[in-house]
């Protein structure tokens, strides 16, 4: 027989298994019939290339016919009707894989919403950037001031425009209605470089911010508008209370417009930047040393980014030679907005975080679906067996089980879906930060949740129907077993794969556990139990602008607290302990410039280290004279390590202008975080300091004081402020936030994962004692004692135990490194926690196989022989 | 075959009523391309109008060539093929009549 060319031969594959041999052999006929007419110099033959395309395409038209009649519905009909019959099974596997795939879509709406998505309302998002002042001796990313934001929007060529914000909290509305908000103070340029369009009004323009003090105007976000005017369209012009000034509102801000900022609370009021408040001895339009100016620019068209850095480079040199405290400036810039570069570098971190997990958790959802549907192969093995010898073709049979993997994924897919439309919901209520932008999952969510169902059909659905559609006819026919070496290493590698999960997010959980526990019970280093905090907005009430009189009536306020009972001591600060922010200033000793470090710092007022219970160690604490004093202050203990070792602080000067006497050293605390090891910190005295948010702490004498009794305190000042309070042990707990609610989740995954590796053992051991009843029925009539069955079963599911405590322990170091930010007093690589997860999980192994390898030893000779 | 067919399904189809019809010998019959002839024979076959039948095997030895095979009409295709005449002949006439009116 004539050879068919090689093109042919290949698309022979194409066409469906039982057509395939005629098929080849009707082509021979043909090219052989080809032959001879040409050999006769028949006219209008065909050429080469042209008939072996006709064969290629009737190939392909069989193959794709052979698809769709050859049944696919017929395959899904059939598959809906097995995964009921087997509901209990398969709605297992649907629920496990709906968790794992459900774990993965929420984890995406968060990456989706603060990474992927560009805000909401921007025109044309791509174009924007975000630019960022840095220094050549001391990278960083940090905001600009007003002249250089004025320089910049000269000075870069490549940029259309420049627009900058600064956020603040501000306190709008009258008495009972008055609330605090977030706000931003914006250029003119901010909506129209953004391209936004007003839901009614119109939005802030240069001509509003054209000179300090102009523009008593207001633009309100959509959801204020809603909510204090209900969406009337009159509310454009009325006005609106924001700190003590009332400003015209002149738009409202389109729905879904949070600004560019992805975290933090979503801002209700922008009011032009002409309208911020004078700072002390400083003038914030002239002073090139201030840093309060978030800037973004869109680039020209047609400009790219290396067109762009030639222009932030000439930039730099300008703003070097404008002024002398620009030394070694340079304008650095990120493409796109939402989060800046360090705040993107943080959320990759915790983002790889929870991708591994959900990761894992995926894998151990498809490991349990594999070995469920392994099992539901096994039990239908008789009916593949028929069919395989009735002549259907093992294709047939492998893409039968794959339309039951991918329709029981579907189900899956289908349970995720509300899961994965509440993520908002759920990431609100399970991580510590607020966000501005909505979590809400789009389009993309979606796309990926259907991409991520398939991808689990495929994971968990082709190894079982892989081997079960491989299995030799007669073997199977005769002593129903099933798959053979392939199929027992399948089932073998499912266990290890899933006590290897089990180990490293068991591995993973007691490290954040014990990392709870050791933070728990660290001494914070001052006493939490006892104070509650009450946060006093004073700075946004706008009422609030004297330093002087500010200072008069927080110290008539706090000698009233005194007096009061049930307080034993009241101070305020700027910032407190865990509950605050975290402001760092830059400080060195005296004469030594060279060591300049960041050091947390605070501003405090008199009594504050009795209130809080930070114990003084040396020195002394500052006195009621001093914090109206700007001289001295109080450093911790591991600042003092930090610029004079080995000798004693007091006395000692902080270099600035005109300096700042050491009269005090503090014992280190916790300021951050109970999971922050204590951090160099300076205490500055309050006084003369233009207050923004004051924080009043109230020690009660046994036990924290009521909140009714601190804030009866605080109202004693200004009945109209809003004000929140805390108890510093909520707070110091919630510092924990992450920790704890990643130990809750790895927990939960982890007993998930043991559990359904047990029952994976348990199943795996059962089915292996039952295919060797025969031979174990040899053995005893032979004389084997029991006990030697019981080794023979056991010691498969030893090796098999070894191999996944140690694949798991490697996957276990993987865990511990991602989760080493969360982690406090324990190391990555503990090998405590190793012994004992190892341990742990290889006595649950050992005793998940015991029962059913006991169960086959003592199963009678005969009956077994004759199984 | 639920849509009506195409006149390249009714040539093919008046070709196999022509009796012992061969793929290369439907080429170059109707004069069809070769890649439309092979596609549209697995077409007609799959639409039970056309049914392959193998060459005996004695008589392909005896020309000395592999055996070949033939597709001829079912009783579905026939009748098909009678209505697609039927069709082409009304088709004609009206278009004869359309140009015999705007040729007059």
């Amino acid at each position: 027989m004539l050879r068919l060319p090689l093109l042919v031969r290949i698309a022979s594959r194409l066409v469906p298994g039982h057509q395939r041999t005629e098929w080849r052999e009707e082509w021979g006929a043909e090219y052989a019939a080809l032959q001879s007419a040409r050999e006769e110099g028949v006219d209008g033959l065909p050429g080469a290339a042209s008939f072996a395309l006709a064969a290629v395409v009737q190939a392909w038209w069989l193959f794709r016919e052979g698809w769709r009649v050859d049944g696919i519905v017929q395959d899904v009909r059939y598959g809906l009707r097995t995964i009921l019959t087997d509901w209990r099974l398969t709605s297992i596997s649907a629920v496990t894989l709906a968790l794992g795939i459900g774990a993965n879509g929420v984890l995406f709406s968060l990456v989706n919403g603060l990474m992927f998505r560009p805000p909401a309302a921007v025109q044309a998002p791509d174009g924007l950037v975000q630019l960022g002042r840095s220094y050549d001796a001391a990278p960083r990313w940090d905001n600009f001031s007003w002249p250089a934001y004025r320089a910049l929007g000269e000075q870069v060529e490549a940029l259309e425009g420049v627009a900058g914000f600064a956020s603040r909290s501000f306190v709008i509305g009258d008495g009972s209605a008055s609330e605090p908000v977030m706000g931003q103070y914006v250029t003119g340029s901010f909506f129209q470089l953004l391209g936004i369009a007003p839901a009614a009004g119109r939005v802030i323009l240069p001509s509003d911010a054209a000179s300090p003090g102009a523009g008593r105007v207001v633009v309100i976000s959509h959801r204020q508008w809603l909510r204090r005017f209900g969406g009337d369209a009159g509310a454009v012009g009325s006005a609106l209370t924001v700190g003590s000034e009332s400003y015209e509102i002149i738009g409202v801000a389109p729905a879904g417009f949070t600004g560019v900022e992805s975290l933090g609370s979503e801002p209700g009021v922008w009011i032009p930047v002409s309208q911020y408040p004078p700072r002390d001895g400083v003038d914030l339009w002239t002073s090139w040393g201030l840093s309060w100016l978030t800037v973004l620019g869109r680039l020209d068209s047609g400009q790219t980014e290396t067109e762009l850095e030639a222009s932030l480079e000439s930039a730099s040199r300008y703003l070097r030679q404008a002024s002398s405290e620009n030394l070694d400036i340079r304008v650095i810039y990120a493409g796109g907005v939402g989060l800046d570069p360090e705040e993107r570098a943080e959320a990759a971190i915790l983002t790889g975080v929870i991708a591994l997990i959900a990761a894992l958790v995926l894998l151990l959802a498809c490991a349990n679906a594999a070995s469920i549907a392994m099992v539901r192969a096994a039990s239908r093995q008789s009916e593949l067996n028929v069919r395989l010898a009735l002549g259907a073709a093992r294709s047939r049979l492998f893409r039968q089980m794959m339309v039951e993997s991918v329709l029981i994924a579907g189900m899956a897919g289908l349970l995720a879906t509300p899961i994965i439309g509440l993520s908002d919901r759920v990431l609100s209520a399970l991580f510590p930060f607020t966000v501005a932008v909505s979590l809400t999952p789009d389009t993309r969510v979606y796309l990926v949740l259907a991409l991520m169902t398939l991808a689990a059909a495929s994971v968990f659905g082709f190894a079982p129907a892989w081997t079960a559609s491989r299995q030799e006819i007669s073997f199977g026919m005769r002593l129903g077993r099933q798959g053979g070496r392939f199929g027992r290493r399948m089932r073998d590698g499912l266990v290890v794969s899933q006590l290897s999960l089990s180990l490293a997010l068991l591995i993973g959980a007691l490290l954040l556990g014990r990392s709870v526990i050791n933070a728990r019970e660290a001494d914070p280093g001052f006493n939490a139990d006892d104070v509650r905090t009450v946060f006093l907005p004073l700075g946004a009430s706008g009422r609030y602008g004297d330093a002087e009189t500010t200072h008069a009536a927080l110290a008539a306020m706090l000698g009233q607290a005194r007096e009061t009972p049930g307080i034993a001591a009241a101070a305020v600060s700027t910032v407190a302990p865990i509950a605050g922010g975290h402001p760092r200033a830059s400080v060195a000793p005296e004469g030594r410039e060279g060591d300049r470090v960041e050091a947390d710092v605070v501003s405090i007022g008199e009594d504050y280290f009795h209130a809080l219970g930070l114990g003084i160690v040396r020195g002394r604490a500052l006195l009621a004279p001093e914090v109206e004093r700007s001289d001295v202050v109080v450093i911790s203990e591991s600042t003092a390590d930090l610029f004079w070792p080995g000798e004693d602080p007091i006395g000692r000067r902080l270099s600035g202008d005109p300096g700042w006497e050491v009269v005090g050293m503090a014992a280190d605390a916790k300021m951050r975080s109970l999971r922050v090891n204590p951090r160099p910190t300076v205490f500055f005295p309050i006084s003369g300091e233009e207050l923004g948010t004051v924080a009043l702490h109230l020690r009660g004498p046994t036990g924290p004081p009521s909140e009714a009794l601190a804030r009866g305190v605080a109202a004693g000042m200004d009945p109209q402020l809003p004000m929140s309070t805390i108890h510093l042990r909520d707070a110091a707990e919630a510092s924990l936030g992450e920790t704890q609610v990643f130990g809750l989740l790895v927990g939960a995954f982890a007993g998930l994962a043991i559990a359904l590796a047990v029952v994976g053992l348990y199943g795996l051991v059962s089915f292996d004692a039952s295919q060797r009843v025969r031979e174990i029925g040899i053995r005893r009539a032979l004389g084997a004692p029991a006990a030697s069955v019981v080794g023979l079963v056991m010691r498969r599911v030893i090796v098999i135990t070894s191999i996944g405590l140690m694949l798991g322990s490697v996957l276990g170091v993987a865990v511990s490194n991602a989760l080493r930010g969360m982690l406090f007093g324990v190391g990555t690589s503990d090998p405590r926690t190793l012994v004992v997860a190892a341990t742990t999980l290889a006595a649950t192994a050992i005793l998940a196989a015991l029962q059913p390898a006991l169960n086959a030893s003592r199963a009678g000779v005969v009956s077994s022989l004759n199984a | 075959m639920p849509r009506s067919l195409g006149i390249s399904s009714l040539r093919l189809l008046a070709a196999v009523q022509g009796g012992q019809a061969y793929g290369l010998d439907l080429i170059t019959r109707t004069g069809l391309p070769a890649g439309t002839v092979y596609p549209t024979l697995a077409r007609l076959r799959k639409a039970r109008l056309v049914k392959a039948r193998w060459e005996d095997q004695r008589k392909a030895e005896a020309d000395g060539r592999p055996r070949r095979r033939y597709y001829e009409l079912t009783p579905e295709g026939e009748a098909q093929l009678a209505q697609g005449m039927e069709r082409v002949a009304q088709a004609s006439a009206a278009l004869k009549e359309l140009a015999g009116d705007s040729g007059a």
